[in-house]
């Protein structure tokens, strides 16, 4: 079988031009801000009241920036071949940790939490808007609908305070924080394993109510006129069974929602960064809200670089998969 | 008076991930309208008889070949020389469900053409002309009605004024009435041969039905996958086809008249 | 489609009469609207909001932003739904935030669906080149997470202004909404304009323009409705993000500052419902509301949205 050769380098060739068009925005836009963030940012460590702060400081920030009087291209030069060796400069917040570390710790964490709700709710957003449709205008598609447009108004972050408040502060059912209990040591043994997927529920229920009303709805608005359509009466004549008729149809129905999923990656990280910082889950949102309050820019786009790299990935992986189940991606010349 | 030599066509298909392959819709197809007369293209689908219309009122460019008006080159014109092209040249659809905007009254349909192509008499008198012209009678009480609230073979008259008040000087026709109950065809047929036979405009008819080519059309050209396969006036090449894909065509053809 | 479209033509006098014929559009979308009955809840709820928003303009019990009562009290006969951490007074809060909420929401749904139809049409109905210019730019901020954008464009006017409006606001809630929408649009574009009503009008010698204006618009009316009401929820959130990541200006009122001093003074791990819930069952209806309205505009526009939905993929003939 050949490979789809013309697709893939499509595909990749978009990735590339995504993420660096990413990464320009992220060399440019702090560079737009008129004065030097470095000063911004020394005069903002100073007001927090920084120690271990002085003046040569200013100067090792502006290194970091790689604010110098080179000339942009120069500059935006020294950015790109920083980038490549994994140098992203040194947190603010956290001096003087590097921000590459910081993230190395945190991504595994916030990438762990985005596939796992992402799949879940996938699946259980199809089956679900499949029995609405296949069960359409009766009270049970009335009722899956209610909920799904009821969990899709609730703003997520509110959710997972009410979840918070519900199960682990009142309830006491589930931790209020972390990744894990206190003193356990990572590793690939089952009470960790268990202790991990302990932590992790309340974030990743939160993001699946959240996220699976589009899903729920889509299939069902997918499903029906599949279910409507001349190839399903021609199966319908031709005898196939009923279970059989459906499957079909599902199947049909799932292709253009595939493509949504590529789509809703960068969606639910989005919800994920915010979930984390209600959780105290160390993933990169905890990350982002301390850098955001200590305009640690290095650390903004430390973790601006790295999730879209993440999310490019992803989004990459699912472009592909996609080519390779649905056979109809086809172009005319005209 | 309008002709193409040459005129090939291809398309470039990606099929699966599997690259792509390129479709030849046309090969070497040289047709030729006179003026004043009504031609017929036949043939079954698939064989290249629309991308050929669209090819007339250059919606599509041949790949090579060129398209002759009035002994000028036109397959590469743009801008008012094609503006002016389609002004003479003119092309009806086989869908009438499709080709008139359902958000539009009748009137807009047959108005704008008046406009563009700045009609300098009574617009209004004009519209109401064309109306009764193509036997939309009385005028007033289709003027205002959407395309959703008259028939199919109503809309294909709609759309045949809004293609007369362009003034055109051929009318390529794609499949006009295959869409259509049987009892309406002949209706609309006839009113090809009366703009015509009243206005001199020269028609090219385009069809799988050789029943109703051998109706109106002078003269006939058989296109099978792309080529031309038999040419030659109408009686000649239905008493004494000389390919067999053209005897497959008459006898696939279900005959009015053997029933009754 | 730059093949079939690049008859240019100098007639611009129908513009006005083409706007006008949009307007008839949005407003006959509305109207067909209101006579479902979804649509109908959906409707009541914003013009509650809405009048809420409006009462509050003119009145609050009491200055929403005056430190004048005892910290965290439950609601009472004085603070009809309490008092924050701060010893503001909820319910003036409540009333006074409604009409800011109210108007990011709107605005970013309207400028963003605007932009969205904007470069939509435009993709659709440009050049090859152009088109995949266009769609790569879109592709950008379709992946990025929105969040990351919020980030670095919120902080990018924290660096250059230390006071945040809602101007600034509304442009980061657009620059990081109207993608979806210009997608969407760009791709129904693309199909209206393969229909033969259109090469109809191509043929008759009608502009770009006037296609534009008084045909595909039209047609995609209801889609431009319903992405002004995913975008406005979208306004709504974003909202929410923005001040909750403290790149908002956080001495304004509105139901996102609200739930921002609620959440950053823990209210909910000391029992402070009174101070979280309101804010956030206000926008919980306002979304309700939007979303009602979508679904009631779905079910009216389905079957004649089918046609743009339901092409039937052309079979290549085995033998050509």
């Amino acid at each position: 079988m050949a490979l789809p050769i013309k697709y893939i380098i499509n595909k990749t060739s978009l990735f590339f031009i995504i993420f660096f068009g990413a990464i320009s925005l992220n060399f440019f836009l702090p560079r737009l801000i008129p004065g030097n963030p470095a000063e911004v940012v020394y005069a903002e460590i100073l007001k927090a009241g920084g120690s271990g702060i002085n003046p040569s400081y200013l100067h090792q920030l502006e290194a970091e920036y790689g604010l110098s009087s080179a000339p942009i291209y120069v500059q935006y030069l020294v950015y790109l071949k920083d980038l490549f060796q994994g140098n992203l400069g040194v947190s603010i917040a956290f001096y003087p940790e590097p921000v590459f570390s910081i993230l190395a710790q945190a991504l595994p964490w916030t990438l762990f939490l985005v596939a796992s709700s992402i799949t879940i709710s996938f699946f259980m957003g199809n089956l679900l808007g499949r029995y609405a449709g296949i069960n359409r205008n009766t009270i049970k598609d009335l009722s899956v609908n209610i909920f799904g447009m009821f969990m899709a108004s609730f703003p997520a972050f509110v959710l997972a305070f009410i979840l918070l408040d519900i199960f682990a502060v009142y309830g006491k059912i589930f931790p209020l924080f972390g990744a894990y209990s206190i003193g356990m040591t990572p590793g690939l043994n089952l009470p960790f394993i268990l202790s991990v997927l302990y932590h992790s529920a309340l974030p990743i229920l939160t993001i699946i109510l959240t996220s699976i009303g589009g899903w729920i709805l889509g299939m069902r608005n997918n499903i029906i006129p599949n279910l409507n359509s001349d190839y399903i009466n021609y199966a319908e004549n031709l005898g196939f069974k009923d279970y059989q008729i459906k499957n079909i149809a599902y199947r049909n129905a799932l292709l253009p929602n595939l493509t949504g999923f590529a789509m809703s990656i960068g969606l639910s990280v989005s919800g994920v960064i915010i979930e984390e910082s209600i959780f105290s889950y160390p993933g990169v949102g905890m990350y982002m809200i301390t850098a955001i309050d200590n305009l640690d820019y290095p650390l903004m786009q430390g973790i601006f670089l790295m999730v879209i790299i993440a999310v490019l990935v992803g989004n990459l992986v699912v472009d592909l998969l996609y080519g390779f189940l649905d056979p109809r991606i086809r172009q005319e010349g005209e | 008076m309008l002709r193409s030599e040459n005129v090939s066509k291809e398309f470039f298909m990606r099929k699966g991930l599997y690259g792509g392959t390129k479709i030849s819709a046309l090969s070497n197809v040289s047709v030729s309208v006179r003026e004043k007369e009504i031609l017929g293209i036949v043939g079954a689908s698939g064989s290249g008889k629309s991308t050929l219309a669209k090819i007339m009122v250059l919606l599509y460019r041949p790949t090579s070949g060129r398209i002759i008006y009035n002994d000028s080159d036109v397959s590469n014109i743009a801008g008012r020389r094609l503006k002016k092209y389609r002004e003479d040249v003119q092309m009806v659809f086989q869908d009438p469900y499709a080709s008139l905007d359902p958000f539009h009254s009748v009137e807009w349909h047959i108005k704008r053409p008046l406009i563009i192509s700045r009609y300098r008499g009574n617009i209004d008198g004009r519209v109401d002309e064309l109306l009764e012209m193509v036997k939309l009678d009385p005028p007033v009480y289709f003027k205002n009605k959407y395309p959703n609230q008259i028939s199919g073979g109503q809309r294909q008259r709609v759309y045949i004024a809004r293609v007369l008040a362009l003034d055109p000087k051929i009318i390529i026709a794609d499949e006009p009435v295959s869409m259509l109950d049987v009892s309406l065809r002949i209706e609309i047929l006839d009113l090809f041969s009366k703009i015509r036979d009243e206005f001199g405009i020269g028609i090219v008819y385009i069809t799988h039905d050789l029943n109703t080519v051998s109706m109106i059309t002078d003269r006939i050209y058989v296109l099978k996958n792309g080529v031309v396969v038999e040419e030659g006036s109408t009686e000649d090449v239905l008493a004494n086809p000389r390919e067999d894909y053209t005897r497959k065509l008459i006898e696939a053809a279900p005959d009015p008249y053997k029933r009754l | 489609m730059s093949e079939v479209l690049n008859n240019s033509n100098d007639e611009s006098v129908g513009i006005s009469k083409g706007l006008r014929h949009l307007l008839s559009g949005v407003a006959g979308s509305i109207g067909m609207l209101l006579r479902n009955s979804k649509a109908k809840v959906g409707f009541s709820i914003l013009l509650l909001l809405g009048i809420f928003a409006i009462v509050g303009i003119f009145f609050s019990p009491y200055p929403p932003n005056a430190y004048i009562f005892a910290k965290s009290l439950p609601p009472n006969r004085i603070n009809l739904l309490g008092t924050t951490g701060y010893g503001q007074d909820v319910f003036s809060q409540l009333i006074a935030g409604a009409a800011p909420t109210l108007l990011v929401a709107f605005s970013v749904g309207l400028l963003g669906t605007l932009i969205s139809l904007a470069v939509g049409i435009l993709s659709g109905f440009s050049g090859k080149r152009v088109n995949s210019v266009i769609n790569a730019v879109v592709n950008i901020f379709l992946v990025v997470p929105g969040v990351l954008l919020i980030m670095l464009f919120g902080t990018y006017f924290l660096g250059i202004h230390r006071n945040l409006g809602y101007l600034s606001t509304i442009i980061i809630l657009i620059v990081t909404g109207w993608a979806f929408g210009a997608r969407t649009f760009r791709s129904i574009t693309l199909s209206i304009s393969k229909r033969e009503y259109v090469l109809s009008s191509i043929l008759i010698g009608e502009s770009r323009v006037s296609i534009i204006f008084r045909q595909i618009t039209r047609a995609i009316m209801p889609v431009v409705v319903s992405n002004f009401f995913f975008t406005a929820m979208y306004g709504t959130m974003g909202l929410t993000f923005v001040e909750y990541l403290g790149v908002g200006n956080l001495e304004q009122v509105n139901w996102g500052t609200m739930l921002y001093w609620a959440i950053n003074n823990e209210a909910y791990l000391t029992g402070q419902w009174w101070w979280i819930l309101p804010p956030s069952i206000m926008i919980s209806f306002l979304m309700f509301g939007f979303i009602l309205l979508n679904f009631g505009l779905d079910e009216i526009a389905n079957p004649s949205l089918r046609i743009f939905l339901k092409k039937k993929p052309k079979k290549v003939d085995e033998n050509a």
